[in-house]
């Protein structure tokens, strides 16, 4: 597949959500994406999606990476860095599976 | 209508593909795919893609990931790439032409109007994303019959990322222009240029795929025309004649 790539420098707006993104996190609020008010709406037809435009203007916003690949990039490196609760945790919630959901 | 070449043998182009959005009761990418893998057969293979990381609800709730497709089928000299909501179908590069290509279309709606999954559809397109080699910003924009006048500033030698929306009696182009752009070709080939864009998109209600896939000839040909008509009204005689145009 053809690939296009654009570097130009990126959006000051992409910078302002990672920001928030990550400030919602360190305060242990991962509530994603945020349900606010959006500053401006642009009433128009979303155009056709084609991987090789989507790349010139994710490109355009971040030269190294799209937004896609980050969000996923941010959930699996969610899912890898899960621990195992420990011996102590396992015991006493396998001792009790059964009333484990009880309400 | 204008004399409108039938091949280039320069051809700029970089992307050709058929998309339809429907608003399903489940997701597209949950009953598709495993269906069109058992009707093509054995060449067909399948990769899943990063926005099938994310959580459907993160998802449904973004616009931008709405239609991002989940999983992509590589078949023959196509790839049909599946979301929650839509299903594109685009082409292998080298371009295999329209004929082949609106068989190809067709021959895959047919097969996915086999499942009929549920869902009415909302609108289909087709999009032609071009690349025109250029060396600096004022060779690029001279390919294009473009006149840009902002303020006092005349639009001749800087980088411009410009998208229009015309309306016609029943379709909607998007024409979208961009200067700077730098292309990889699937043979690894570098091309920097001017990126022509044009998409064409019919709304069309009808309450499913088969519906559409029975009915979608004559109004893909139509188009089809429209789409080319467009680009080529786009450039200028030096830039068609530079593509070597066969009549």
């Amino acid at each position: 597949m053809s690939e296009i790539i654009q570097s130009q420098t990126s959006m000051s707006s992409m910078g302002s959500v990672a920001l928030a993104i990550g400030a919602a996190l360190a305060a242990g609020q991962a509530y994603w994406p945020a349900d606010e008010v959006p500053a401006y709406v642009i009433n128009q037809t979303r155009p056709s999606y084609s991987e090789v435009t989507e790349q010139i203007f994710v490109a355009t916003r971040n030269p190294n990476s799209n937004f896609v690949d980050q969000m996923a990039s941010m959930y699996a490196s969610f899912s890898q860095r899960q621990q195992l609760l420990g011996e102590e945790f396992e015991e006493a919630i396998f001792d009790d599976l059964d009333s484990l959901y009880e309400s | 209508m204008q004399n409108l070449p039938v091949r280039l043998e320069r051809e700029p182009l970089v992307d050709a593909l058929f998309e339809v959005r429907v608003n399903p009761s489940s997701p597209l990418a949950d009953v598709i795919p495993g269906f069109l893998m058992h009707d093509l057969g054995g060449d067909a293979r399948i990769t899943r893609l990063p926005a099938a990381d994310l959580p459907f609800p993160v998802r449904k709730q973004d616009p931008n990931l709405q239609f991002a497709p989940l999983l992509r089928i590589e078949w023959e000299n196509y790839f049909i790439s599946v979301g929650d909501r839509n299903v594109v179908i685009s082409c292998k590069m080298p371009y295999p032409k329209w004929p082949t290509f609106k068989a190809a279309i067709l021959d895959i709606l047919g097969r996915i109007a086999k499942l009929n999954p549920e869902g009415p559809v909302e609108r289909y397109s087709l999009k032609y994303v071009n690349l025109i080699p250029a060396t600096d910003y004022a060779n690029q924009i001279g390919k294009v019959r473009m006149e840009v006048t902002l303020g006092d500033l005349s639009v001749s030698e800087q980088h411009i990322s410009l998208q229009v929306h015309e309306k016609s009696a029943d379709a909607i182009h998007i024409y979208n222009i961009v200067t700077g752009a730098k292309a990889r070709t699937i043979e690894g080939k570098e091309s920097a240029g001017i990126l022509v864009d044009i998409d064409s998109i019919r709304n069309f209600n009808a309450p499913s795929l088969k519906e559409l896939a029975s009915n979608i000839d004559d109004g893909l040909e139509a188009l089809r025309q429209e789409n080319k008509a467009k680009f080529f009204s786009c450039l200028t005689e030096p830039t068609i004649a530079e593509m070597r145009p066969v009549i």
